[in-house]
């Protein structure tokens, strides 16, 4: 379950690039995931509200990107199309061997975040919080209190193909 | 509301940790295997067979990454080489950093190495994501664990150099198709190494020698070509 550590980390990058900017509350992060990153989406999705839970940032939505590996048969081209429920590297057209590249991604790719005052280290911050209650993150308008903006929605994740 | 374009690798603390690593590892001529393979695989009998053959031939040391027990680094130490404990605490793979500060700390003890072997925590899926400096992946595969994993886990099987299939004293008592495998890896990664081997009986184990034994010799020979800095 390395999800965990990586929205750690993915939550660590996001805020040092809002604290750089003299940035307030995070509003929402987006994260490139790669086909082939060994990342899946509701696990990162779940692993991102226990990260930013119980800190200043509860509540922030995490935005996944999805990128395709690219798959070429020699035979057939370029196939968009997945084998039925796995990932099995033959074309399932002809049979043949696919030649697989790209979709390594894992990058922060964008931050949103409020005016205001920094919140400062999330680590420290996040040792010394106390345990977010039981869903606090699905009610929207729960947890710490939002200044007014233009996007309400709840931490959720989603583009997985 | 202010939005940013940040555009940074989320691994890229570990990336950073893992170059750094690598070019000490260059200067210093050592060879870096990282091996990955499910639980009970059979990678640290591999590394004891490895220990005891070489032991005064090469220098050789060990880092053994498990979430619990010092069971792995005691039996490499008992076959004759100086190896380290990583407990990860839960964490399903080794980070470069981790081996950054075991090897710190194991500098004098270690001294130079001619071949480090890091064995991962037991696990065919994250390790693959994180580069700790190695030279290569080396992935096992048990003949017990059957003939269709390459295909399930194409990460691994498609990053490592090389492939070792373990126990194969026990190919007539399992359904193991090797040219199932052969294929499998043959589409995964064209140029991989595949080798078929027995720790206990120690059938195949030449071949194993022999490609860590041209490694060896490979990694020597660029660094006698590199400025002398370490």
């Amino acid at each position: 379950m390395h999800e965990t550590g990586l929205a750690a980390d993915v939550y660590r990058i996001a805020r040092a690039a809002a604290d750089a900017r003299g940035g307030g509350r995070l509003e929402s992060v987006t994260l490139v995931v790669g086909e082939l990153a060994s990342v899946e989406p509701d696990l990162i999705a779940y692993a991102w509200e226990a990260a930013v839970g119980g800190t200043p940032d509860e509540g922030t939505r995490l935005a996944i990107e999805w990128r395709a590996a690219r798959q070429t048969c020699a035979a057939c081209g370029e196939i968009p199309e997945r084998a039925a429920g796995s990932w099995l590297r033959l074309c399932p057209r002809c049979d043949g061997a696919l030649a697989v590249s790209g979709g390594d991604e894992l990058d922060v790719r964008n931050v949103s975040f409020l005016e205001g005052e920094p919140v400062g280290d999330p680590r420290r911050r996040a040792r010394c919080a106390s345990p977010p209650a039981e869903n606090a993150h699905a009610q929207p308008g729960g947890g710490i209190p939002q200044a007014p903006s233009g996007d309400q929605e709840p931490a959720t994740a989603g583009g997985s193909p | 509301m202010t939005d940013i374009d940040v555009k940074q690798k989320v691994l890229a603390a570990n990336s950073a940790a893992a170059e750094g690593l690598r070019k000490a590892f260059h200067a210093s001529g050592t060879l870096v295997v990282n091996l990955i393979s499910s639980p009970g695989s059979g990678k640290t009998t591999l590394l004891e067979a490895t220990a005891r053959a070489w032991k005064d031939r090469y220098r050789l040391g060990g880092l053994d990454g498990d979430i619990a027990t010092e069971r792995d680094a005691e039996r490499l130490r008992q076959a004759g080489i100086p190896a380290r404990q990583i407990l990860t605490g839960g964490a399903c793979h080794l980070d470069a950093r981790q081996v950054e500060k075991a090897l710190a700390e194991e500098g004098e003890r270690f001294g130079a190495l001619d071949l480090l072997l890091i064995e991962n925590v037991g696990n065919l899926i994250c390790p693959t994501s994180y580069d700790l400096g190695e030279d290569f992946k080396i992935a096992l595969l048990s003949v017990a664990e059957g003939d269709d994993k390459p295909f399930k886990y194409p990460g691994i099987f498609s990053k490592a150099a090389v492939t070792v299939i373990t126990k194969a004293d026990l190919l007539p008592h399992v359904d193991f198709d090797i040219a199932a495998i052969r294929e499998q890896i043959a589409i995964l990664n064209p140029s991989a190494r595949f080798l078929v081997t027995s720790a206990r009986t120690g059938d195949g184990m030449g071949s194993w020698f022999s490609l860590l034994e041209g490694e060896i010799g490979a990694r020597r020979a660029a660094r006698s070509l590199a400025p002398a800095f370490a």
